[in-house]
C-alpha cells in the first residue's frame, strides 16, 4: 500500500516535471530559473546535506537535464533539408543522448547505493570449506609466490580450505606445442610452479588445452574441486588474513547467495595516476566502481562479478554449468547469468586484496579493450535488457554497466564535433547565443553539479573525461571491431609485472600528438576566425572555447602518454611493526616502517651500528601474524642514513625458499585495515570549482611535460639516424 | 433635369443576398396614401425592386435658407465632385531602393465608364538618381505610368491619361512602386535617405463626365474615397439627433455605412443642420422622418412622408454631389431602413472569420491565422522576385484572432525560400520585424552565395497582437562593389538577392484564450463585443453631436474591426450597465464615479482633469522619487557592477529586475496627465462577466476631436493595453500596460491549450514558473527518496 503510495506521488512529481520543463517558456524565464536552480544546489551542496536532500538537489539536476533534452531535440538540430549539417549534428545530437541515457541509468544505480556493511561475525558457526582459485597464464614465479603464500596465510581452519594454482601456462598443449622454444619455457615453468606449490602447501593443477581461456581455466578447477565455496584471486591479487573470514558468512544467511564481490585495491599507480602523480592524492580510477557504483548495483541485487577478489557458490555454479566463457570477461557473464536464475550477489565494500595494475600505457590500454570488448560481446550476446529472469532494476544496472563502455563514440564525436564548424563551416548545433548560454551551459554546469554530487569524494572534476579521453583514442578501434566482429576478441592476459626504468614516450603515443596538434590548428583558426568574420563571432566564440576544453584534455593526455621513468617499482604500505635485524650474526632491534612488494624501510635503533653498507646481506626477525613461528627472512641493504642513534635503511627481500614468501606476504597483505585507511586518506572532494582550478593547472602542466618529452624523442632520433 | 432616385436597398446590393426580409417595408404599406407623383409607388414586398425614379438634378439648388455657406476653394464642386483623391494615408512616402504600396479604391459604374485622368503629384529626395529610379503606377495590373524620378526641388504634377477600359466599376487595385538608386553613395545607410513622397493632396483620379460624384446605388456607399488627407468621413446630418429613441438606430446606421465602405480612416460627424456641402471622400447622410428633413431638403421625395425610403439626392446647393437620404414617415420606418441596409452587409458573428479587410489599404485581404496554420508568401502577395540594391524590403500582413495568448513565449517561424549571388559578403543579414520591432536576425555567413531552402527563421511573436499585424523582411546586402562603390557603375547591375513565393508563413499552435482588459483586440478584431449576446450598452454622457459623433466612431471601426455590426442599446443612466459588455463615451465629468472606479482611474480626475490641462497638483507632484536618489547615489563600485549586468540582461534577454514577479503586479488608478486629450480605458466590469470600455475626455470637443484622430488606422492600431492616452496629434498615443486581468475562455477546454496557456502566463511571472519548478524538484526529490527506501535492498 505504502509502495503504491509512494510509487503514485513520485509519477506525479515526474509528470508535474516533466509538464513543467516541457513547456515552451520563454528564453527569459529560463534564464532566471537556471541561475536560480544552480543557486538551490550550490546551496545544498555548501550545507552538505545529505539523505533526502541529495535527492532534492538530483532533482533540481534532473530537471535541467530533462529540459535540455527536450530543447535540444526540438529546437537545435539543423533542418533536414541541409544534409551536410544534418549528419553532423545528428551524430552530435545522439552523443549527447547517449550521454545523458548513461547520466540517468548512473542515477538510478547511485541514487541511493548501500551504506557499508558492518563486519561479519562468526558466531561460532560452522565454516564452510573453501577452493581458492588462483588462475595464472604467464606471470612469473615471484609474482605467484607472494600471492599463493598470502592466500595461504589467510586466517582460517586450514583443514577447511585448499588454495589451487590454476595454471594455463603448463597446459599439455603448451608444452607440446610444435615451437620448441614456447614447449620448452611451458616445461619449465610447469615443473618450477609445481614445485612451488608444493614448497607452500598449495595445489598445481593444469589441462590439457587451453579452451575457453580464463572460464575454461576456472572450470577445470571447479571440476577437480570439492569446495562449497570459491573464492578466485588473480595471480597478482594478494588476499589480506581476514579475507575468507569477511565474507563466507554471507552465503549462511541467504542459501540463493552466489557471490560476495569485494573491492581491487591497487598497491601500485595505474600508468595514468603515476604520469601524473596524483596517486597518493586523488582516488584512484576504480574507487568510483568499487567505492560507488558496486554499492549502488548491491542495492538492486546487481553487485556483478569483476573476476577476482569474490568469493562463489559452487552450488550456484553448478546450476549455471560453471562459469560462462561466451565472451572475454566471463566473469560479468557468470554474474549475468546468476542474476537472470534467480541468484542474488552482494558486495562487501572493503578492500581485502591487494593488486597490481598494469605499469605501462600500452598494457593498461590492452586491459581495457579486453574490458570493452567483453562487454560490447555481453551487450551482443546476453544484451541485458531483454534478459529473461533479470528485474527491471538488474536490467537497467547491467544496461549501465555494458552500455558505458560505448563512451569512445560519443567522445570522438565530441573531439571533433567543433572542427565541422571550424574547419568546414558547417553549422551543426542552430542556436542563438543566449539559447545556448541559457540552456546548453546550464545544463553542463548542472551536470557536472551532479557528477560531483553522485562521485565527488571518489571522482575528481574532469578526470572521468581525461580516462575516457585516453582510452577512447585506441578503444574506439577495438570497439569498432568487436561490433564488427563479435566473435573474434580473444582473452589476452593483461602484463602487469612490467616496469618502466626510464622516462620515454609510449609506444602508442603518437595518436595524441597528432590530434594535439590538429586541435591546436583549429585554435588558431578559431582565433582567426573571431577577428575576420566579427558577424559571427559568438558562434566562433563557443565552439573555440568547447574546442579549447577538447585542448585541455588532449594537452592532459599527452603528460599520460608521458612514461616517468621509476626508481620505485612498486608502492610503499606503511606498517609500523617490530622486528630485529640480523647482520653478521648480531641482532639488533629495528623497526619496519613501510613495506612493498619488493622491499621494506627500517629504522634501525642500535648504537655504535656500523657494519652496514650497501649490498649487504642481512635478516629479518618478526612475528608472522599467520600461524607460523617467528621466523627469519633473507634480505639486502639497499641504502642507509644514521641521524645519532637511530639509523634509517632500505632493504630489499631476497627471498630464498618458498615459505620466504609467506613471510613477505605478512608483511604486506596481513593487515587490511592499512588499505582502507589509504585510500580514506584520499578521498576529499575538493569541489567543483577548486577541483576544476587545480585540474586546469595539472593539465598544463602536463601538455608541457608532453611537449617536453616530445622534443627530447625527437631529438633522440634525430641524433641516432645522424650518427647511423 | 432633375432626376430622383429611388430604389429597393435590398436587391441593389450586388452580390450581397439577404435571406431575411427586411421590416421596413411592410411598415411602408400602412402609410398614408399620398406620394410624389413622379416617383413610381412604393409596393408591396412582393413587387420589389422599385424601378429607379428619373433622376434629379441639383446644380440649380441653392443652400436651404438660412444655412451659411462656408468658405469653399474657389474650384467648383461639381469639379471637386469629379475627383477622386486616391491616397488612402496622411502622406505616402516610398522609401529605399524599391518600395511598392498598393490599395484598392471602389468607383462607381460611372466614375469607370468617365473618362479619367491621373495627377501625381510627387516630391523626391535630392539623392535619388534619375537615371536609375523611376516610378511606375499600375492600375488593375495595367502600368499607367514609369518615369524617371526626377523631382527634387519641388512637387511636380503629372498628369496622365488612364486608357479606357483601365478602370472597373468595383474594386481598382492602384500600386505605386518607387525603384531609387542614389547618386553616390553605396553604402545600406544611403538607402534611407532615398524617398518618393506621394502628396494626397496632388493625387487623384479626375473624371470628365458630370456624374462622377454621383451616387446611384446603395453598392455606391463603397465609393465614398477619401479626402486629400487620406481621410473619410460621414455626416449625417439628423435634425432630430437628440431624441433617444434616434441614437440607438444612428449607432447602428454609422456601423452600417462604416462596414459597407470599410475605409481605411473613416469618421463620423453629426449635424442637426447641412453646413457646406461634402467634399471628396465625405459623403452626407440625411436622416429623418420626412417632416424634419423637407424643411432642409427641399427636393425629398414626398413618397417617404407615407413610406420609408432610402435615396441618393443631389445635396443641397452642390449639384453632382450625391447625397444619402434616409427618411421615412417616423423613426420606425427609418429603423427598418437601417436594418435592412445592416443585413445586406453584416457578417454573423459566431462566423469564422478567413480573412481580415485590409484592400483599402493593403491591396489584398489578410488572411486570418488560426492555431497551426501556413501561408504561402504568394498568398500573401508577395511574388518572386529578383535584387540588384543593398537594402531589400519586403512585407506582408497576417491576422490572430482576439484571444491570441502567445506574446510571451510564442515563437513563430518564416520558411524561407531565398537565394543569393557569390558577391553578397558575410555580414549580410536578412532582418525580421512585426508591426515594426525587430523580431529576428539571420546573418548571411558565406561568401560562396547560397540557396535557402525553406530556411527555418525563428521570430518571437511578442509583438503579435489581435487582428492585422504587419511582417516586414528586410535583407541587408552588402558586395565588394559597394564597398568600393566606383562611379559610373553599370546602371542595372545582376540582381544578387532573390526571395521566392514560395517562401512561407507558419504559425505554430499558440495560446488561445482571451484577456480583459486588452485593447489591441478590442481595436483588432471588436472582441469581446463582436460575440456578446445582449445588446451592448452605449453609455453616452449626453446626446449631442460631439458625443454622438465619438460614439459613432468608435462603433464604426469596431464594426470594421469586427466585420460585424455591433448591436447597441444606448443608455443615459450607467445604473442598467452591468452584467453586460458595455461601452461608455463622454466627458469625465459625465461619467459616474463607479465607472471610472472600475475602470481603475483616479477620481480626482473628474475635476482635476480639464481641458486647459493646468492641474494645480502635477507641478510638484513627480519631481521627487526616490529612484532620482538611487540613481544619484549609484556610484560606487558594486552599483555599477550591478547596473552593467542589468544592462547586460536588458539587452540579451529584455530582462529586469521588475519583471522578476509572481504575478502581475496590482494596479494603481490611473490619473490622466493634464496634457492627455483623450484617454479609451477597458475594464472587466464589476461581475466579471461583461467587458467595459470607455471614451473619455475632459469635454466633448475633445472627445469629438480626439476620436476622429484615433479614426485613421494608424492610429487606431495603436489602441493597447488597459488604457491608451492621447495627447494631441503631434504626439504618439501611449499606452498604460496591463497589470492583472481576468481570463475569458473562448474555446472548449483542451490540455494543449490550457499549457500553452499555462507557459505563457509562466513566462511573464518568472519567478512562478521558478518556484513551481523548485516546488516540482522537491516533491520529486522527496518522492524518489521515499521510493527509493521501499525498493530494492536498504541494508
Amino acid at each position: 500500500m505504502r509502495m503504491i503510495l509512494s510509487a503514485v506521488v513520485w509519477a506525479l512529481a515526474s509528470a508535474l516535471i516533466i509538464v513543467l520543463v516541457t513547456l515552451p517558456i520563454n528564453t527569459r524565464t529560463q534564464l532566471i530559473t537556471s541561475l536560480l536552480v544552480v543557486g538551490v544546489m550550490m546551496v545544498i551542496r555548501a550545507l552538505k546535506a545529505e539523505g533526502q536532500w541529495r535527492l532534492v538537489a538530483l532533482a533540481f539536476g534532473t530537471a535541467m537535464v530533462f529540459r535540455y533534452v527536450y530543447w535540444r531535440t526540438t529546437s537545435t538540430l539543423p533542418p533536414v533539408n541541409q544534409l551536410e549539417n544534418f549528419i553532423p549534428g545528428l551524430l552530435v545530437y545522439l552523443a549527447e543522448m547517449y550521454s545523458v541515457l548513461m547520466l540517468g541509468l548512473s542515477l538510478f544505480v547511485v541514487s541511493m547505493p548501500l551504506p557499508p556493511r558492518p563486519p561479519y561475525e562468526r558466531k561460532g558457526r560452522e565454516l564452510p570449506t573453501v577452493d581458492v582459485f588462483v588462475p595464472t597464464y604467464n606471470e612469473d614465479e615471484e609474482l605467484l609466490a607472494n600471492t599463493l603464500a598470502a592466500a595461504r596465510n589467510m586466517d582460517y581452519p586450514p583443514e577447511k580450505f585448499t588454495v589451487w594454482l590454476l595454471d594455463d601456462g603448463g597446459t599439455v598443449q603448451k608444452r607440446t606445442s610444435g615451437k620448441i622454444a614456447e614447449a620448452h619455457a611451458a616445461e619449465t615453468r610447469h615443473r618450477v610452479l609445481q614445485q612451488l606449490c608444493e614448497e607452500l602447501g598449495v595445489r598445481y593443477l593444469t589441462r590439457e588445452r587451453n579452451e575457453h581461456a580464463k572460464a575454461g581455466n576456472l572450470n577445470n578447477g571447479l571440476q577437480h574441486s570439492t569446495g562449497a565455496l570459491i573464492a578466485v584471486f588473480d595471480a597478482d591479487h594478494a588476499p589480506a588474513r581476514d579475507f575468507l573470514l569477511e565474507t563466507v558468512g554471507y552465503f549462511d544467511e541467504d542459501p540463493k547467495l552466489f557471490l560476495v564481490q569485494t573491492p581491487h585495491f591497487f598497491l601500485n599507480p595505474d600508468p595514468i595516476e603515476r604520469n601524473l602523480r596524483t596517486f597518493e592524492k586523488m582516488p584512484s580510477e576504480n574507487e568510483m566502481f568499487y567505492g560507488v557504483i558496486q554499492r549502488g548495483l548491491d542495492k538492486w541485487n546487481a553487485a556483478f562479478f569483476c573476476g577476482s577478489a569474490a568469493v562463489l557458490s559452487r552450488k550456484a555454479l553448478e546450476v549455471s554449468k560453471g562459469f560462462s566463457g561466451v565472451s572475454i570477461t566471463e566473469d560479468c557473464e557468470t554474474a549475468l547469468d546468476l542474476h537472470g536464475l534467480g541468484w542474488h550477489s552482494i558486495y562487501v565494500d572493503r578492500p581485502l586484496i591487494a593488486g597490481l595494475q598494469p605499469a605501462t600505457f600500452a598494457s593498461f590500454i590492452g586491459q581495457r579493450s579486453r574490458w570493452a570488448q567483453g562487454m560490447m560481446q555481453i551487450l551482443r550476446f546476453r544484451f541485458p535488457p531483454l534478459k529473461r529472469g533479470l528485474s527491471i532494476p538488474q536490467r537497467l544496472c547491467y544496461m549501465s554497466s555494458t552500455l558505458f563502455w560505448l563512451f569512445p563514440f560519443p567522445r570522438t564525436v565530441f573531439l571533433f564535433a567543433p572542427l565541422f564548424y571550424l574547419f568546414f563551416d558547417l553549422q551543426i548545433f542552430t542556436s542563438s547565443g543566449s539559447e545556448f548560454m541559457v540552456y546548453s551551459l546550464a545544463y553542463i554546469v548542472v551536470n557536472l553539479m551532479m557528477q560531483n554530487y553522485l562521485y565527488g569524494s571518489f571522482r575528481w572534476p574532469w578526470i572521468s573525461e581525461l580516462y575516457e579521453y585516453v582510452q577512447t583514442v585506441h578503444l574506439l578501434p577495438a570497439v569498432v571491431s568487436v561490433i564488427l566482429n563479435p566473435r573474434k576478441p580473444t582473452f589476452k592476459v593483461t602484463a602487469k609485472d612490467e616496469s618502466v626504468s626510464a622516462s620515454r614516450l609510449s609506444e602508442i603515443s603518437r595518436p595524441f600528438f597528432v590530434i594535439f596538434f590538429v586541435l591546436l590548428v583549429a585554435f588558431g583558426i578559431s582565433v582567426y576566425r573571431i577577428y575576420t568574420e566579427p558577424y559571427k563571432a559568438d558562434v566562433t566564440l563557443v565552439v573555440g572555447g568547447w574546442n579549447v576544453l577538447n585542448i585541455i584534455f588532449a594537452g592532459c593526455a599527452l603528460g599520460v602518454v608521458s612514461e616517468r621513468g621509476e626508481r620505485q617499482a612498486s608502492r610503499r604500505v606503511k606498517v609500523s611493526r617490530r622486528c630485529e635485524l640480523g647482520v653478521d650474526g648480531r641482532w639488533f632491534a629495528a623497526t619496519i616502517e613501510d613495506v612493498s612488494a619488493h622491499g621494506a624501510a627500517l629504522q634501525i635503533y642500535a648504537e655504535g651500528f656500523k657494519d652496514l653498507a650497501v649490498g649487504k646481506a642481512a635478516k629479518l626477525r618478526f612475528q608472522p601474524y599467520s600461524d607460523m613461528p617467528v621466523s627469519e627472512l633473507p634480505i639486502e641493504i639497499r641504502h642507509f642514513s644514521t641521524a645519532g642513534d637511530v639509523t634509517s635503511a632500505g632493504c630489499r627481500y631476497m627471498p630464498q625458499k618458498p615459505a620466504d614468501h609467506r613471510l613477505i606476504a605478512d608483511l604486506i597483505f596481513a593487515n587490511s585495515t592499512q588499505w582502507t585507511q589509504f585510500q580514506i586518506s584520499r578521498r576529499r572532494n575538493p569541489g567543483l570549482i577548486w577541483g576544476s582550478l587545480w585540474f586546469l593547472g595539472l593539465a598544463a602542466y602536463q601538455t608541457v611535460r608532453g611537449l617536453s618529452y616530445l622534443f627530447r624523442n625527437t631529438a633522440h632520433d634525430t641524433a641516432a639516424s645522424v650518427r647511423k | 433635369m432633375k432626376r430622383t432616385l429611388m430604389f429597393a436597398l435590398l436587391l441593389a446590393v450586388a452580390g450581397i443576398a439577404s435571406a431575411q426580409s427586411p421590416a421596413p417595408f411592410d411598415m411602408n404599406q400602412e402609410r398614408g396614401p399620398e406620394r410624389l407623383p413622379s416617383a413610381p409607388p412604393v409596393t408591396t414586398p412582393g413587387a420589389r425592386p422599385f424601378p429607379p425614379a428619373p433622376p434629379v438634378s441639383g446644380d440649380a439648388r441653392t443652400p436651404a435658407a438660412g444655412q451659411p455657406t462656408p468658405a469653399r476653394p474657389p474650384s467648383a464642386s461639381s469639379e471637386l465632385a469629379a475627383r477622386r483623391y486616391l491616397v488612402p494615408d496622411r502622406t505616402l512616402q516610398l522609401r529605399g531602393e524599391g518600395e511598392q504600396r498598393s490599395w484598392s479604391i471602389y468607383l462607381t459604374p460611372d466614375q469607370a465608364a468617365a473618362p479619367a485622368k491621373l495627377h501625381v503629384g510627387y516630391q523626391n529626395s535630392i539623392v535619388v538618381a534619375p537615371e536609375t529610379s523611376r516610378l511606375a503606377v499600375v492600375i488593375n495590373d495595367m502600368p499607367i505610368h514609369n518615369d524617371p524620378i526626377s523631382s527634387p526641388e519641388g512637387y511636380r504634377d503629372r498628369v496622365i491619361d488612364i486608357p479606357a477600359g483601365t478602370l472597373k466599376a468595383g474594386s481598382n487595385l492602384i500600386r505605386f512602386r518607387a525603384d531609387q538608386r542614389h547618386r553616390t553613395d553605396c553604402t545600406i545607410e544611403s538607402t534611407f535617405e532615398l524617398w518618393t513622397e506621394i502628396d494626397p493632396q496632388r493625387t487623384f483620379l479626375a473624371f470628365d463626365a458630370p456624374n462622377a460624384g454621383r451616387f446611384s446605388r446603395l453598392d455606391d456607399i463603397r465609393a465614398v474615397g477619401v479626402d486629400n488627407k487620406g481621410n473619410t468621413r460621414f455626416r449625417l446630418i439628423v435634425p432630430a439627433l437628440d431624441q433617444l429613441g434616434a441614437t440607438d438606430v444612428l449607432m447602428r446606421l454609422s456601423q452600417g455605412l462604416a462596414l459597407m465602405s470599410g475605409m481605411p480612416n473613416q469618421s463620423f460627424t453629426f449635424e442637426k443642420t447641412p453646413s457646406a456641402p461634402p467634399q471628396p471622400g465625405e459623403l452626407a447622410i440625411f436622416v429623418g422622418t420626412h417632416d424634419e428633413l423637407k424643411p432642409i431638403l427641399p427636393t425629398l421625395p414626398d413618397s417617404t412622408r407615407n413610406g420609408g425610403a432610402a435615396n441618393f439626392l443631389d445635396y443641397p446647393g452642390a449639384a453632382g454631389v450625391s447625397t444619402f437620404v434616409l427618411s421615412g414617415p417616423g423613426w420606425p420606418a427609418i429603423e427598418g431602413l437601417v436594418n435592412s441596409l445592416i443585413s445586406s452587409t453584416n457578417g454573423a458573428a459566431t462566423q469564422r472569420r478567413e480573412t481580415l479587410a485590409t484592400q483599402s489599404w493593403h491591396g489584398i485581404d489578410t488572411p486570418f491565422l488560426y492555431s497551426n496554420a501556413v501561408a504561402d508568401f504568394t498568398r500573401l502577395g508577395i511574388e518572386s522576385q529578383e535584387f540588384s540594391g543593398r537594402l531589400f524590403r519586403t512585407r506582408f500582413t497576417v491576422g490572430v484572432p482576439s484571444d491570441f495568448y502567445a506574446n510571451a513565449y510564442g515563437e513563430a517561424r518564416i520558411l524561407l525560400d531565398a537565394a543569393y549571388t557569390s558577391e553578397v559578403q558575410p555580414g549580410s543579414h536578412i532582418d525580421v520585424f512585426v508591426n515594426g520591432n525587430i523580431a529576428s536576425t539571420v546573418p548571411i555567413t558565406s561568401d560562396r552565395g547560397g540557396v535557402f531552402r525553406h530556411l527555418p527563421i525563428k521570430m518571437t511573436l511578442r509583438h503579435f497582437r489581435p487582428g492585422v499585424n504587419t511582417i516586414t523582411i528586410e535583407a541587408a546586402l552588402l558586395t565588394p562593389q559597394d564597398a568600393v562603390c566606383a562611379p559610373g557603375m553599370p546602371a542595372d547591375p545582376k540582381a544578387r538577392f532573390a526571395l521566392f513565393g514560395s517562401s512561407q508563413f507558419h504559425m505554430p499552435n499558440f495560446a488561445r484564450i482571451a484577456q480583459v482588459p486588452n485593447l489591441a483586440a478590442t481595436a483588432g478584431t471588436g472582441f469581446p463585443y463582436r460575440t456578446s449576446p445582449p445588446p451592448v450598452s452605449l453609455f453616452l454622457g449626453r446626446i449631442d453631436e460631439q458625443t454622438l459623433a465619438a460614439a459613432a466612431t468608435f462603433l464604426g471601426k469596431m464594426a470594421e474591426a469586427a466585420q460585424y455590426v455591433i448591436p447597441v442599446d444606448v443608455t443615459t443612466s450607467a445604473a442598467r450597465v452591468s452584467g453586460v459588455n458595455a461601452l461608455f463615451v463622454g466627458a469625465i465629468s459625465e461619467f459616474p464615479a463607479n465607472v471610472l472606479a472600475q475602470l481603475k482611474i483616479d477620481q480626482d480626475s473628474r475635476s482635476n482633469w480639464t481641458r486647459s490641462g493646468s492641474s494645480p497638483k502635477t507641478a510638484g507632484d513627480q519631481s521627487l522619487t526616490l529612484q532620482d536618489w538611487q540613481q544619484r547615489s549609484g556610484t560606487n563600485f558594486f552599483a555599477r557592477q550591478f547596473s552593467t549586468i542589468g544592462d547586460w540582461a536588458k539587452e540579451n534577454f529584455d530582462l529586469s529586475l521588475a519583471m522578476l514577479r509572481f504575478a502581475p503586479a496590482t494596479e494603481e488608478f490611473y490619473k490622466p496627465p493634464p496634457t492627455a486629450r483623450l484617454i479609451v480605458a477597458q475594464q472587466s466590469d464589476p461581475t466579471e462577466l461583461g467587458t467595459w470600455t470607455a471614451v473619455i475626455s475632459p469635454d466633448t470637443d475633445l472627445l469629438a476631436e480626439g476620436m476622429r484622430n484615433f479614426s485613421t488606422r494608424t492610429e487606431w492600431d495603436k489602441l493597447k493595453g488597459r488604457i491608451t492616452v492621447y495627447e494631441g496629434a503631434d504626439k504618439e498615443p501611449s499606452e498604460v500596460p496591463v497589470g492583472q486581468f481576468r481570463f475569458s475562455p473562448t474555446q472548449p477546454f483542451s490540455f494543449e491549450n490550457a499549457r500553452l496557456i499555462a507557459a505563457n502566463w509562466l513566462s511573464d511571472n518568472i519567478m512562478s514558473y521558478a518556484l513551481l519548478l523548485g516546488a516540482g524538484s522537491v516533491l520529486l526529490g522527496l518522492a524518489t527518496g521515499g521510493l527509493l527506501s521501499l525498493l530494492g535492498r536498504d541494508k
